[in-house]
């Protein structure tokens, strides 16, 4: 009898000590119930209060990525407290690191939760989202002016099947660094050049070839020749089928039969493969660890974002240029573009709310603030227009990047299958450039996304 | 004479095999801790090709601890992480092992439905029930707390499983003898089987332990604010978009380790002593 | 103690209240909701998701690298962690301190082992290469290479697998009583006679739940392959749980990821009942 006593007591301890747990862990959500109290009370008793603040007292949480002081949690926070200033909204922010933002937004919208109101999507996602019903259409949210804002690409990239799902941030461009210090000691100059005029891929693999023959002739520093900051990674390898005029996905969002496996593809990957073959680009290290190569001063030329000279570890002196095209395919130069939009979610109980904060973010005072914090790509022809024409304010890059996001920007693949599209396609490019054969690899690709994507038909 | 030469050559060798394995376990380890100690670019700059270069800082710094602890506040995690983990183990050896104890002593209706549940509930990846899971958690009105991170952790199959099969090694005469004498069920549990299966609670505390310590995909869903954030998480704050902060990572992973270390170095003497010569079956 | 069932109305439900109840809720809920999803597609029940799964060559491909994978790594694992339980367990001076270390990679969490190995099997000489080259053989592309990706993998998850097993392994050995050991010794036993007639019948239920475990951990294992090699190169490390993985979070297509974890499920517990058949004669 003793034990059975004991049993029960066990079990009521753990239900008490589940509840308790319940009871003292649960800050946020307290939170959204007293906010939700308030917003009641706001109707009533404090309508009058302030005029100014129409929305004083709601909470809404938004997701995104970025943890850290350095990131855009540390980032965003004058942001964030401005807006709650001058419209009474607090932003209950969570951040997560890059890669598992996509995880926890696929958990919590698929099993439709209302915890969260506002999502950072990266842009390749927008119509994967919209067509599965996460995200809110916007349209009712922007008015016609405020869409004109932004520049055609970067609008039409938050929208799917003409419905605005999200609404841009700030893009990314393509510029091409190199170790000036390293070229320097190796007595090579990089010829002058303009985006009229670019220097050809074909060129760069030649002065990073000579680099390394003189630099490290028998590899024993292991030095990297010419190279991809996001190498195997759609978003930016693309760029080279893209600069011999290949497509990225057929017209209809789906297709990649004759797309992904044209000449341009095979020519371009190709020509990938051999600058791999001659070791003047690396194998093995994957898009996580190769850029830091760069910045510790052992990579001679890299294709990479506006991000990149902060990021430098080494002392080493980097210049910049406009990124390459194809020898033969000079007015077809392409750099790879895009980068973070925000959507409202489709359960989200204060959607009013939340499409007011991403107008902050995306068009207000919010996106200059951003933008000059953040020192990215804008998006709004306005800010892209300043920045051409201010010849003190901004370093050289930006107004490359400018000029970049303005003529060869190359939007991604637009389709509700990127996730497949991506997934499948950055694995052939890392398989090609581990000697894979093209024309194979391509091919499989093909399949493989068209197998993937069946269930879409 | 012969006789010891041979055991002294036997030594020998198990000591050049125990030898060898050590360097094997202690390899990845060492690099580990020297790049816990290293800037960034001391750490890229080396790398390859591999040399001594490779394995010992240019320059030794203790920064990458620093900046966790400081800027990072990397003690709170920890400490998080140690509540969850502590009442898990609490509460999972307890319910996980009377429940053994059940299926080992009793025979009841509905036992040759429950068992194989239970054997089922561990063989199912958790990424692929983490939407359902998810669902169930935010309906309890659980997400975003500690209860969240525990109590769908503690009924946990395998635990179970380990117990019934430990258990199941004990000999009957044991009990028999118990009950002749007129020992309580509680009595016999606690007074017999818990003092010749203390290794097994061990291991099983110890299993829960690294289950909670190591455990990722579920407080990232669940736990939603910083504050009740586990060390995990913390470790995957130093990957950025854009840049990833190898030394902070390969410091914190250090920290993370010396926790369960230090922890299997008292432990160690229950499994020296084990149990009581006599009371299992043979 | 198997074999004394007692007979008692309704303490033994008592004692497995708990856990029937958190099981149900949080496991068994979630798997047959699971298990549902991959018969659900436009809010209709059909079959359509398995056929299109068994007309996805990714799918066999996937099936087939899992198998070739698990024949190796489920034996290997098992005969390392029994032979590293077996020399923890010797007696000579300063085991405890070899016991102590053979513990500690199990410490290094699996994400941060599997960051360390990338960087030693590194193919741009990293140290298993350097080592290679010093003994005149040329270096090999570990994790880029066809041949060696899927080894690689076993190597990295086995260096933190066999230190957790031989826990399970040793806490057996330390059951069993010495004097059992000594007597068989006195009859002129030699090593391989105590260890098949005595050691191994006598671990039996804790192999038998080191094999299911070790079965359901390398079967639904993707970690290292998800950082490593993301299931490179040409397909040859993608098993059946990363493509499940990837059919979930990447594809958002749930069905599909539904799909392959019932078909893992069911090979599962076909290996584990096997399993069970050859080391058990007995039900609980």
């Amino acid at each position: 009898m003793k034990f059975i006593k004991l049993t029960a007591l066990l079990v009521t301890t753990t239900l008490l000590v589940s509840l308790y747990l319940t009871g003292c862990g649960n800050s946020s959500s307290e939170n959204e119930s007293t906010a939700d109290a308030t917003i009641d009370s706001t109707e009533t008793s404090e309508s009058d209060a302030n005029s100014k603040q129409p929305y004083a007292g709601v909470t809404i949480n938004w997701i995104s990525q970025g943890v850290g002081d350095s990131g855009w949690e540390g980032l965003t926070k004058p942001i964030l407290e401005e807006f709650e200033k001058e419209t009474g909204i607090h932003v209950n922010a969570e951040f997560y690191s890059f890669n598992d933002l996509f995880e926890v937004i696929e958990t919590k919208s698929a099993s439709g939760t209302t915890d969260f109101d506002v999502m950072s999507v990266d842009v390749t996602y927008v119509s994967k989202y919209g067509s599965s019903g996460y995200l809110e259409p916007l349209d009712s949210f922007f008015t016609e002016e405020e869409k004109k804002e932004w520049t055609d690409a970067a609008y039409s990239a938050g929208c799917w099947e003409d419905i605005m799902y999200a609404a841009p941030e700030n893009t990314s461009t393509q510029i091409l660094w190199y170790n000036k210090t390293l070229l320097d000691e190796a007595g090579i100059t990089v010829p002058e050049n303009d985006g009229e005029n670019r220097l050809t891929y074909e060129q760069i693999a030649e002065l990073a070839k000579q680099g390394l023959e003189k630099l490290d002739p028998d590899g024993s520093k292991g030095l990297i020749g010419f190279d991809f900051q996001q190498v195997s990674r759609v978003y930016q390898m693309n760029m080279l089928p893209n600069s011999m005029g290949g497509a990225n996905i057929g017209e209809d969002g789906f297709s990649v039969d004759g797309v992904i496996n044209s000449d341009a593809w095979i020519n371009s990957v190709t020509w990938y493969q051999n600058l791999v073959k001659e070791g003047i680009a690396s194998q093995g290290y994957d898009a996580d660890q190769l850029p830091e190569y760069f910045y510790a001063g052992k990579m001679l030329f890299m294709v990479g974002g506006t991000w990149t000279p902060t990021s430098m570890t080494s002392e080493d002196e980097i210049g910049y240029t406009y990124a390459p095209c194809f020898e033969g395919y000079e007015d077809k130069a392409a750099t790879s573009t895009g980068s973070w939009y925000f959507g409202v979610n489709s359960n989200s109980k204060q959607k009013e709310a939340a499409a007011e904060f991403i107008k902050y973010f995306t068009l207000g005072e919010g996106n200059d603030m951003w933008l000059e914090i953040n020192g990215d790509m804008p998006c709004r022809v306005e800010k892209l227009e300043e920045i051409m024409a201010d010849d003190s304010d901004y370093a050289g890059y930006l107004k490359i990047g400018a000029y970049e996001a303005q003529n060869s920007a190359v939007a991604r693949a637009v389709t509700p299958a990127f996730g497949e599209y991506s997934t499948i396609l950055d694995l052939t490019w890392e398989d090609v450039r581990n000697g894979a054969d093209v024309k194979e690899a391509l091919d499989s690709a093909v399949s493989k996304i068209n197998a993937a994507t069946a269930a879409y038909k | 004479m012969e006789k010891n030469i041979n055991k002294v050559a036997k030594n020998t060798f198990l000591y050049i095999v125990l030898i060898i394995m050590v360097i094997i376990s202690l390899f990845p380890i060492f690099f580990c801790l020297s790049a816990s100690f290293r800037t960034q670019e001391d750490l890229f700059s080396n790398m390859f090709p591999f040399s001594t270069r490779s394995l010992i800082p240019t320059e030794f710094t203790f920064e990458n601890y620093l900046i966790i602890f400081r800027d990072y506040n990397f003690i709170k995690p920890i400490l998080n992480t140690l509540l969850v983990t502590g009442i898990s183990i609490f509460f999972g050896c307890l319910i996980n092992s009377v429940a053994a104890f059940a299926f080992c002593c009793f025979e009841f209706k509905g036992k040759k439905i429950i068992y194989p549940l239970v054997l089922i509930s561990f063989m199912v990846p958790f990424e692929a029930i983490a939407i359902p899971l998810y669902n169930i958690t935010d309906k309890l009105h659980m997400v975003d707390t500690y209860s969240g991170m525990i109590v769908p952790a503690i009924a946990d199959g395998l635990v179970t499983f380990l117990f019934i099969q430990f258990f199941r090694d004990i000999s009957p005469s044991l009990i028999e003898a118990a009950r002749v004498d007129g020992a309580k069920w509680s009595v016999i549990f606690i007074k017999i089987i818990m003092p010749i299966t203390t290794s097994v609670f061990i291991t099983a505390g110890l299993m829960i332990f690294m289950n909670q310590w190591n455990s990722y995909l579920w407080p990232l869903l669940v736990a939603r604010s910083k504050e009740i954030r586990t060390i995990q998480i913390a470790l995957s704050q130093f990957s950025g978009e854009r840049t990833i902060k190898w030394t902070y990572i390969y410091a914190g992973s250090m920290i993370s380790a010396i926790i369960p270390i230090t922890l299997f170095l008292p432990l160690q003497k229950y499994f020296v002593e084990g149990i009581t010569s006599g009371s299992v079956k043979g | 103690m198997g074999s004394i069932y007692i007979k008692n109305k309704w303490l033994p439900y008592l004692l497995v209240a708990p856990i029937v109840i958190l099981i149900c809720l949080f496991k068994i809920y979630p798997i047959v909701d699971s298990v549902i999803q991959g018969f659900r597609l436009k809010e209709s029940w059909t079959l359509d998701n398995y056929k299109m799964l068994f007309a996805d060559k990714t799918f066999w491909d996937s099936l087939i690298v899992t198998l070739k994978f698990n024949i190796v790594i489920i034996p290997l694992q098992i005969i390392v962690s029994f032979i590293m339980a077996m020399l923890a367990n010797v007696k000579v001076k300063g085991i405890e301190t070899f016991r102590t270390i053979f513990y500690l990679p199990f410490c290094i969490s699996l994400t941060v082992s599997t960051l360390i190995w990338q960087t030693m099997l590194n193919n741009n000489n990293g140290v298993m290469n350097s080592l290679l080259n010093l003994f005149g053989f040329e270096s090999q592309g570990f994790l880029i290479d066809k041949k060696w990706a899927w080894l690689s993998i076993i190597l990295i998850a086995s260096w933190r697998g066999c230190a957790y097993w031989m826990m399970f392994i040793l806490a057996g050995l330390k059951n069993i009583d010495r004097a059992l050991y000594e007597s068989a010794k006195i009859d002129g036993a030699g090593f391989f006679g105590i260890l098949f007639k005595i050691t191994i019948p006598l671990l039996k239920n804790v192999l038998l739940f080191v094999f299911v475990a070790n079965t359901t951990a390398n079967f639904l294992l993707f970690a290292p392959i998800q950082i490593a090699t993301e299931g490179g190169p040409q397909g040859s490390t993608n098993v059946l749980m990363y493509e499940a993985y990837k059919s979930a979070f990447k594809y958002s297509n749930r069905p599909r990821s539904s799909c392959i974890v019932t078909i893992l499920l069911i090979i599962v517990v076909a290996v584990c009942f096997i399993q069970n058949k050859f080391l058990n004669e007995k039900e609980v």
